[in-house]
């Protein structure tokens, strides 16, 4: 077993004498910098300047903890946003060429690629470890000295939301990785979040990356398909529209899967309640009406004609 | 302030820490999250279900000691529930299954086939092939034997004891539990490939 002797009294301690006020100076401007570069190129270099906050600090988390807190869960906006189309790890591969089932896109056979998985894998384990923090980020005060810990925009992400934005990065992750019963256990509970008038607004409120949406929503429709057809049509819409929506593309695999259920397989039809034209698999718009697919509603699905003897 | 001057303030404390402190420090170590139950240990992707299992005793098992050379056996169950495998024809196969085994941070561990693991001990060699995950037609779950599928790691960047795992990225270190490892492979089928995913369990090798 690895050796952790340290005394976290004395570890806090020291930390604080010897660092001053600069520690705390320090982190608030590595958070300052990550959450203003959560969407573009800068991901590795905010991963390593959180990082640090978390290394800085691990022997003294309690005087820590508001930051601790944020740099995780930052770290947990990292990995979510790089897991969807700016990943950074990589994996080395066996297979020639395949599409999976959580965002892989076709490889060429190269040996290495860029690793979706570890990413949705590092989403989980920064948000775990942001969500154990909470307590104690709970009871942090706003300063340390006249030392202010959080940049603006962190104080305008409330830590109750900021929990409930790392509670859907990993109820995503597990859908995203195919623990549906899991994820029907956290939605369960969750009744405003499958809500469709309650739920963008909630993720708003949440702070939920834009770009990780359409799998939001794709869960979502997953959850309520077997429960409520006409609830799970709108998420479905917002799943399949997701690049002009959200700006990410979901794998055509999923987004197949969910225009194979409108067409086929739910009990009812989804048509334009003006012209009745029938869903159509990636139009925005009834190409009568100019009704958007998102405001279609459901109708009883017609017979089948019965087969004739001998066909 | 720079990078740098904390990086500073923070070696002069450990500094002093290291002599105030039994044992020392290993440095920049991230602990493990508390309290988060790690990946679901049976997992089920329509109608196939897989399990993942390492058996700290794998020295044991084997006769000689894989993870001082690198290396993590794991053994896998996978099968197929119901009577659905007719439409599926769900199978392993060497080109397709492409399994890694996610460390909690990310980090990826690559499957070293069978075939590629060098010894010159004739009955080692037999034994994992022997032992060796079976890329064929996948069999009625509750038949299913145990498998295994080999991963490699590098030594440098990843070091296993027990069940805890120190993994390094530059200066980082990450204090890990192995059993919050998530296993993916990928299995064939009519419809195209299915990649399944599985958390590592700890339990004793069947055979």
């Amino acid at each position: 077993m690895f050796a952790r002797t340290s005394s976290a009294l004395a570890c806090a301690l020291l930390v604080t004498a010897c660092a001053g006020t600069q520690v705390w100076e320090e982190n608030c401007v590595r958070l300052e910098y990550a959450s203003a570069h959560l969407d573009d190129e800068e991901l590795i270099r905010s991963a390593r300047r959180l990082e640090w906050i978390l290394a800085d600090t691990q022997e003294a988390p309690q005087e820590f903890a508001l930051q601790r807190f944020y740099a995780s869960f930052l770290l947990a906006q990292v990995h979510a946003r790089a897991s969807l189309d700016r990943p950074f790890f990589e994996e080395t591969s066996t297979a020639a060429s395949r599409v999976g089932g959580i965002g892989r896109r076709e490889t060429t056979g190269s040996e290495t690629r860029p690793s979706i998985e570890g990413h949705v894998a590092a989403s989980v384990y920064y948000a775990s470890l942001a969500r154990g923090m909470y307590d104690r980020a709970a009871r942090s005060g706003p300063k340390h000295g006249e030392v202010t810990l959080l940049p603006d925009d962190l104080w305008n992400t409330d830590l109750n939301n900021a929990d409930a934005n790392l509670q859907i990065i990993l109820t995503t992750a597990y859908a995203r990785l195919g623990f549906s019963e899991e994820v029907a256990k956290i939605l369960d509970e969750s009744p405003d979040l499958v809500d469709f008038e309650r739920c963008e607004g909630l993720l708003t409120r949440y702070g939920v990356l834009r770009e990780l949406r359409p799998w939001i929503f794709a869960m979502i429709f997953d959850y309520l398909k077997v429960k409520n057809e006409e609830s799970a049509y709108p998420f479905a819409i917002l799943a399949v529209e997701g690049a002009d929506r959200y700006g990410f593309a979901l794998p055509a695999r999923v987004t197949k899967r969910i225009d194979h259920w409108i067409v086929d397989e739910a009990s009812v039809v989804f048509v334009c309640p003006e012209s009745r034209t029938a869903y159509i698999p990636g139009a925005k718009k009834s190409p009568i009406s100019g009704i958007a697919q998102l405001d279609y509603v459901p109708m009883p699905r017609p017979a089948k004609p019965a087969e004739r003897p001998g066909e | 302030m720079g990078v740098r001057t904390v990086r500073i303030a923070g070696a002069l404390a450990l500094a002093i820490l290291s002599a105030s402190c039994a044992g020392g420090s290993r440095g920049e170590v991230l602990s493990s999250p508390q309290g988060f139950p790690g990946y679901p240990k049976q997992a089920q992707e329509g109608p196939l279900w897989a399990s993942a299992v390492y058996d700290t005793n794998s020295r044991e098992f084997f006769d000689t000691d894989f993870v001082a050379r690198g290396i993590l056996p794991v053994a896998i169950q996978i099968g197929v529930r119901g009577d659905e495998n007719r439409l599926l024809n769900a199978r392993l196969s060497g080109s397709d299954i492409d399994p890694h085994l996610y460390l909690q941070d990310g980090t990826a561990l690559p499957w070293l086939p069978a075939g590629q693991i060098d010894t010159p001990r004739k009955t080692l060699k037999d034994r994992i092939t022997e032992c060796a995950l079976e890329f064929s037609l996948l069999p009625a779950w509750e038949s299913a034997p145990e498998g295994f599928l080999f991963f490699a790691f590098d030594p440098k960047r990843v070091e296993i004891d027990d069940t805890v795992i120190l993994s390094r990225t530059g200066e980082i270190e990450r204090e890990l539990d192995l059993f919050q490892s998530l296993l993916g492979l990928t299995v064939t089928t009519e419809a195209g490939p299915v990649q399944i995913f599985v958390g590592l369990k700890p339990g004793r090798w069947q055979r």
